[in-house]
């Protein structure tokens, strides 16, 4: 064995990685006691390995940064952005000052904001958009109050005059529970965040003529518009009206928490087996090596929240392991909390087949979810039922969960008589 | 090559020679010779710096109680005669997991404590730390990947979204500039 050799092989970074085979591994070494400078090299090998080791965390953490010839354009284009924005409001402010100036201000302008629109309200009940007049039309006060309403109270204030509330819903969507398109509350995207806020943002409901009333009362008082799968006919949807409040117990029904993850007996490589002989063990890493690397790379990204990240690793995982239960498992789980319910159903469905494992319970509990997310009430409460019949710590959970689901599917079916 | 190896052989067998006559400073010549390679060996084979201290230990105190009495038959081949010293200290370490007593030999007091030898080490690695913080993100996970996980510069492509070849020179590249930073420290 020559040094030449060894460089060309790689031979130093098999040999800390026990893929030479024995007889290898003694000529290795017995260079390496003749050899200073392969010795050096080893021991450089080893300092890194530990150096990165320790910081392999924060390492696989990291995003790479644009290349570097990059970063100087950035930062010329965000300097001519500033710019621009800096003249643009110099003009506008300039602009605004002229109007204040050459125009009188309007009837109202000095009146609270809530005042305001109801003065407007009453010189145009109809809500009839205003023409401008001049410039005059929407006053730089007038202006500045509207663009501040923005917290629910002040915008429930200023709910006169429709074509201004009109305005301010598309302002703030957050509190625009009385206007707008119908949208399907489809789940995928949002249903992890608070049920308020899912009520809020992704449940939007036809009608809405009471917009002085206050948004809850509103909402239990109109319907929501839901498209409920029906899984007995594979894709076909039907169309059933919800109610609002219904809305909102469907969104916090298929809110999930991503289950805990340990790293508890748990080896980051293949290494060779007890006795430290090389003889026995192989050299390659196997099929299964590889997949658990994948599945540790995975877990260190679900365990960041980097849910996308982690369901990457997890789908390269599944290549070597297809139809491991804990990698099927968390993939789903993954793909649920990323916002893709109905992408996490297949994987969920392999962790339930792989049978009697840790996650059979968990498993069945988060396809309810999956199912609740993906409108399928059915599906759900089947899961939900075999969760609650099987031993583990979401016994407790799915049985609340299957209680709720069974009430709107009642109420489900009351709506549609 | 030929005429190097002969060299190294005649060096050993007077080496050993040396030691059989009791010279004291042919053992610390051993000793300085030898102790880093089988470190690193001890370190490689067994995952564990605190136990490659100790095994590194235990292989020279036999290496030289046998050199002592006469038991370095071809003492042309000390290497292999020591690298199988180690080889085996180290597979008994494996099998029974307990740490040997301490030996009684003259010369372990010597061999216990090398203060300049650690301190050159530490100072060694925080240097190939510096030196690994100052690369780039992609430049750290190349090197993540395939020295630590073991990946093959294939798969290491594959996780980054790269060409095999740009893995391959970046690795190749960093390996290089480290390897010759870290000779000239090493020389120093």
């Amino acid at each position: 064995m020559d040094c030449q050799a060894i460089n060309r092989e790689e031979l130093a970074e098999k040999y800390v990685h026990h893929r030479l085979d024995a007889a290898q591994v003694d000529e290795f070494e017995t260079h390496l006691l003749e050899c200073p400078m392969c010795a050096r090299e080893l021991e450089l090998l080893q300092a890194m390995q530990t150096d990165l080791a320790e910081r392999a965390h924060e390492i696989r953490g990291w995003t790479a940064s644009k290349p570097h010839f990059f970063r100087w354009q950035v930062a010329v284009l965000a300097g001519i952005v500033v710019v621009v924005a800096t003249a643009s409001l110099a003009v506008r402010w300039q602009k605004m000052q002229s109007a204040s100036v050459t125009a009188p201000p309007p009837p109202h302008a000095n009146l609270p904001i809530g005042e305001t629109m109801a003065k407007e309200h009453e010189a145009n009940p109809a809500g009839e958009p205003v023409k401008p007049e001049g410039p005059q039309t929407l006053s730089p006060n007038r202006e500045k109050q509207v663009a501040q309403a923005n917290s629910p109270t002040q915008i429930q204030n200023l709910t006169i005059n429709p074509h201004d509330h009109a305005e301010l819903k598309r302002e703030n969507p957050s509190t625009a529970g009385q206007g707008g398109p119908p949208v399907k509350p489809a789940g995928a995207n949002g249903v992890n965040s608070t049920a308020q806020n899912a009520s809020s943002s992704a449940v939007k409901v036809d009608g809405g003529e009471q917009a002085d009333q206050s948004v809850n009362a509103v909402r239990d008082q109109q319907q929501v518009s839901a498209v409920i799968a029906q899984p007995a006919a594979g894709t076909a949807k039907t169309q059933v009206q919800l109610t609002a409040e219904q809305g909102v117990e469907l969104y916090r029904v298929g809110a999930v928490e991503a289950p805990p993850f340990t790293f508890a007996g748990f080896a980051a490589h293949a290494k060779p087996p007890k006795g430290g002989r090389s003889s026995t063990y192989s050299g390659k890493a196997g099929a299964a090596d590889s997949g658990r690397v994948l599945f540790h790379d995975g877990m260190n990204a679900y365990i960041d929240a980097r849910y996308h990240d982690a369901s990457g690793y997890l789908r390269s995982a599944l290549k070597y392991e297809p139809s491991a239960a804990d990698v099927n498992f968390y993939l789903g789980v993954c793909r649920i909390l990323d916002g893709h319910p109905a992408e996490s159903i297949p994987a969920l469905k392999i962790a339930i087949a792989a049978g009697n494992s840790p996650y059979l319970q968990s498993a069945h509990y988060y396809l309810g979810k999956a199912y609740v997310q993906e409108m399928n009430l059915e599906g759900a409460e089947m899961e939900f039922r075999e969760a609650t019949g099987l031993p583990g710590q979401l016994s407790t959970d799915a049985k609340a969960m299957l209680a709720r689901v069974v009430a709107l599917r009642e109420q489900i079916e009351k709506n549609k008589q | 090559m030929v005429t190097g190896e002969n060299s190294a052989a005649s060096q050993s067998e007077t080496l050993i020679a040396r030691i059989r006559s009791g010279e004291r400073a042919a053992e610390e010549e051993l000793v300085t010779l030898y102790r880093r390679p089988i470190f690193a060996i001890a370190a490689a084979r067994t995952g564990d710096r605190e136990a490659a201290r100790d095994l590194t230990q235990e292989v020279l105190i036999a290496v030289l109680k046998a050199a002592r009495n006469g038991q370095v038959r071809e003492s042309e081949k000390l290497p292999a005669f020591i690298q199988g010293t180690a080889r085996n200290l180290i597979n008994n370490y494996f099998r029974s997991r307990v740490r040997r007593a301490e030996s009684t030999l003259e010369a372990a007091g010597t061999l216990s404590s090398d203060p300049v030898g650690e301190l050159e080490a530490a100072e060694r690695r925080r240097l190939v730390q510096e030196e690994l913080r100052s690369y780039s993100v992609l430049d750290q996970q190349i090197l993540l990947f395939s020295l630590v996980d073991g990946h093959s510069l294939v798969e290491v492509a594959e996780r980054l979204k790269m060409s095999h070849e740009a893995v391959r020179a970046r690795k190749s590249r960093l390996v290089r500039k480290i390897t010759k930073k870290f000779d000239r420290l090493s020389q120093k």
